[in-house]
C-alpha cells in the first residue's frame, strides 16, 4: 500500500471521529476523602457508602421470623463498592467497583457469599494499591490509559441471569461473564465480534417468550440487541440518535422495543469524565424511539414533557397502537450530577416520581402522578411486555421526610391504591424485587425481596415481604453482621 | 493551543459522546528543505503479526491545527518497533500509530467505531475518555528527535 492509500484509510476512519482536548495530567487534582471521613464520623447513615469489606462468606444467618414456604432460590444484587482507595475517593456513585451479593434461600436456611466483580479494571488497581484509571465522575487521576470502555468496566450495576449462567452487568461496555455459584468472573462475553467492547447496558428486559433485548448506548449510537435466553446473540442493529449522554433502562412490549432520551445532551468536554459532559436540557422534551423488536427497525417516534428518567417499570402496547408504561420520572434533568451527592457525604436531592403514561398512536401523551419520591421500580416478571396492574418501588413513606428510602410502596395503577411496608427512621431501604410464587394466582401472588440497611445498628438486612400485603411488615428479616454499602439492582433465580 | 484535527483512528472514542471533528486535511507538501530526523520507539508490540502503522501531524499555527503530513509503516516486532520519520523541518509534531495485526492497512473497529486493533501515541500520551490533546503527544523538533509510544489494545 502506497502512503497515499495509507492516508485515505486513516482519513476514512477519522471522518466519524471526535476531537476530545483533554487536560494533561498535571492539571488533575488527586481527590482527598478527608470531606467525606469527617462528614461519616458525625453522620452514621454514611455507612451506606462506605467501601464494601471484600469477600464475605457466611453459611447459615440468622433469620428473623419464618422464611416463607415454597421460597427457594438465589437472590444475586450488584452494587458500586470500592468508592475510595489509597486516599482517593470518587466523585460519583456510580463509579465503584461491582460488589456481588449472593443470597442463597431454602430448606429454612440462608447463607450468603459477597465478592467484587474481578473486571480487570479491579483487578489491575487491587494490585497496584491505588485508582490507575479515569471514572466516569472525574475526580481522580488517570495514571493509565484505557483502550476502550471495558479498561473501565465496573460491572457495578446489575445482573442478568442466562440459561446456566450469570453476567454481571455495567452500561459503558460489555456484560462480564460470573460463576453463578463461585461469583469469580471469567472474561468478558463476547457477543459477536463486531459488537466486542460495545456497550451493552444493564437493564436487558427479557419478554415474555424468554428471550432477552437489550440497548447499549454511547454518544450518538444506540445499539439495539436481541439475545435468545442462553444469551447468544440473535440480531443486533446500531442507529443514530441524539447524543443523550446516558439511557440507563428502556421499556419492551410484545411488539417493540421502546427507548425514551431524557432531557439532556452530550455538550460539555469529557476531559474529567463522561458525566461532567452530560448537560441537562429542560429545553427539550423527552424524545420517544419505538423499534420493532424482530427487526430492530424504527417505527415511530414521539415526545413526552421534559425530564429525566433512570428507570422504567414495564410497558404493554395494545391493538391500537397505544403504549401505556410506567416510570420514575424527574422534572430534574440534572439528575446524573445529584448523584455526585453520596461522594461528598450527602444524600441526594433528586427525586423521582412513579408516573403512568399513556401514550396513544395518535395525539397528546397522558402522564398521570402516582407517588411522589419513589425509584427502583420493579415489576412480578410474568407480567413483563403485558398489562401490568402492580409496580413496586422503594419509597420515602412521606416525601420529604427522611433523607433516604424507607419504605417499600405497592402502587396499583389502576385504582390508584398504596400500600407500605414502613420499615421506619432506622432504615435506608433499596430496590426490592418481585418473586412470583410457584403455582400462584394473580399478578400480586408472590413475595418482594430487598436489602435495607438499618444504620443504627450498622447492619444490613435481607427483607421478605408478602407483596399481596407489604403493609404487614416483613415475613422474614435475614440479618448480616455487618453493613453493606447501599446497592443497586438484584434479580432472583428459582431453585431447581 | 493546538488542535488535532484529523481527530485519530481512534473513532467514536471510547466515551466521546460524538462531538464533530474537522476533516483531516490532505497532507501538506512542505516548501522547505527537510533537515532533522524523528525517530519514534513503539514499546508493548504484542505479537510479531501485521505492522506497525504511524501517522504523522505537524502543528500549523496559521490554522492552530495539525494535519496529517505522512503515514510510514514498518512491520511488527515483538516488544519494541523502531520507525523513523525522515526530512523533517523544525517544528511540533505527533504521531499516532496502531498495529494492524491482520494487515489489511485498516484499522479495525466495532460496530460503535471503537478500536479492535492497538494503538498508541508519541510522547507516551494515553487515551482516557478519547484520543489525548495534540499538546500530550507533542514532539518538538529542532534536531534530530526521539520519542516513544506505548500501545494500549
Amino acid at each position: 500500500m502506497d502512503r497515499r492509500t495509507f492516508l485515505t484509510r486513516l482519513a476514512a476512519l477519522s471522518g466519524a471521529a471526535a476531537s476530545i482536548t483533554l487536560p494533561s495530567a498535571s492539571g488533575q487534582t488527586p481527590t482527598s476523602i478527608g470531606a467525606i471521613d469527617r462528614a461519616r464520623t458525625s453522620n452514621p447513615l454514611l455507612a451506606g457508602f462506605d467501601n464494601a469489606p471484600g469477600d464475605l462468606d457466611f453459611p447459615d444467618l440468622f433469620i428473623e421470623g419464618k422464611l416463607p414456604e415454597g421460597l427457594s432460590g438465589i437472590f444475586y444484587r450488584n452494587g458500586p463498592g470500592q468508592h475510595a482507595l489509597a486516599g482517593e475517593r470518587y466523585h460519583h456513585w456510580f463509579d465503584g467497583d461491582g460488589y456481588l451479593h449472593r443470597w442463597q434461600i431454602g430448606e429454612g436456611r440462608v447463607a450468603f457469599k459477597g465478592r467484587f466483580a474481578a473486571t480487570p479494571k479491579r483487578l489491575a488497581e487491587q494490585a497496584a494499591g491505588k485508582f490507575l484509571y479515569p471514572a466516569s465522575g472525574g475526580g481522580v487521576p488517570s495514571r493509565e490509559g484505557i483502550s476502550g470502555p471495558d479498561g473501565i468496566n465496573v460491572a457495578n450495576t446489575n445482573l442478568l441471569p442466562v440459561k446456566g449462567g450469570l453476567w454481571g452487568l455495567w452500561e459503558g461496555g460489555s456484560a462480564l461473564r460470573l460463576d453463578p455459584v463461585t461469583l469469580e468472573a471469567s472474561g468478558f462475553v463476547s457477543l459477536r465480534e463486531d459488537f466486542d467492547g460495545a456497550p451493552f447496558s444493564a437493564h436487558p428486559r427479557v419478554g415474555e417468550d424468554g428471550r432477552i433485548w437489550n440497548i447499549g448506548t454511547m454518544g450518538k449510537r444506540l445499539a439495539i440487541y436481541r439475545l435468545q435466553s442462553d444469551g447468544a446473540l440473535d440480531a443486533a442493529k446500531v442507529h443514530t440518535i441524539p447524543a443523550a449522554g446516558l439511557i440507563h433502562d428502556f421499556l419492551l412490549t410484545c411488539k417493540s422495543v421502546v427507548v425514551i432520551l431524557s432531557s439532556t445532551r452530550v455538550e460539555g468536554s469529557a476531559a474529567d469524565g463522561l458525566f461532567n459532559s452530560i448537560k441537562g436540557r429542560p429545553d427539550l422534551s423527552m424524545q420517544v424511539k419505538v423499534y420493532d423488536r424482530e427487526s430492530l427497525t424504527l417505527i415511530r417516534e414521539a415526545e413526552l414533557p421534559a425530564g429525566y428518567v433512570f428507570h422504567f417499570g414495564n410497558a404493554h402496547e395494545d391493538d391500537t397502537g397505544t403504549l401505556r408504561f410506567d416510570m420514575a420520572y424527574s422534572t430534574n434533568c440534572d439528575a446524573v450530577q445529584a448523584m455526585r451527592a453520596p461522594m461528598l457525604g450527602k444524600f441526594p436531592e433528586s427525586s423521582s416520581q412513579a408516573c403512568l403514561v399513556t401514550l396513544p398512536g395518535k395525539g397528546a401523551p397522558k402522564l398521570e402522578p402516582v407517588k411522589n419520591d419513589i425509584e427502583f421500580p420493579r415489576i412480578n416478571p410474568l407480567y413483563a411486555a403485558r398489562r401490568h396492574q402492580f409496580v413496586y418501588a422503594a419509597a420515602q413513606s412521606i416525601p420529604g421526610k427522611s433523607l433516604w428510602f424507607d419504605a417499600v410502596a405497592k402502587l396499583d395503577l389502576d385504582t390508584g391504591k398504596q400500600a407500605f411496608a414502613y420499615y421506619g427512621e432506622d432504615w435506608l431501604v433499596e430496590e426490592h424485587v418481585f418473586v412470583p410464587k410457584r403455582g400462584g394466582s394473580g399478578e400480586d401472588d408472590g413475595w418482594l425481596l430487598g436489602t435495607a440497611l438499618n444504620w443504627k445498628l450498622q447492619k444490613t438486612a435481607l427483607n421478605i415481604l408478602d407483596a399481596r400485603d407489604p403493609g404487614a411488615g416483613p415475613l422474614a428479616r435475614i440479618w448480616l453482621d455487618q453493613p453493606l454499602p447501599l446497592g443497586f439492582h438484584g434479580q432472583f433465580v428459582h431453585g431447581a | 493551543m493546538t488542535k488535532t484535527s484529523a481527530s485519530s483512528f481512534l473513532i467514536a472514542i471510547l466515551f466521546s459522546a460524538g462531538a464533530h471533528a474537522e476533516a483531516p486535511a490532505g497532507a501538506s507538501s512542505s516548501a522547505a528543505a527537510p533537515t532533522y530526523t524523528l525517530t519514534l520507539t513503539v514499546e508493548g508490540v504484542r505479537t510479531a503479526e501485521g505492522e506497525i502503522m504511524a501517522q504523522l501531524l505537524k502543528a500549523d499555527d496559521t490554522t492552530g491545527t495539525a494535519p496529517p503530513l505522512l503515514g510510514i509503516r514498518a512491520p511488527a516486532i515483538a516488544g519494541v518497533t523502531a520507525l523513523s520519520f525522515t526530512g523533517l523541518e523544525a517544528g511540533d509534531y505527533a504521531v499516532r500509530v496502531f498495529h494492524d495485526e491482520d494487515s489489511d492497512g485498516e484499522m479495525k473497529t466495532n460496530a460503535f467505531g471503537m478500536p479492535k486493533e492497538g494503538f498508541a501515541f508519541s510522547n507516551r500520551a494515553k487515551a482516557r475518555f478519547g484520543p489525548p490533546d495534540f499538546n500530550d503527544m507533542k514532539v518538538s523538533v529542532s534536531a534530530d528527535t526521539a520519542t516513544s509510544a506505548v500501545m494500549a489494545y
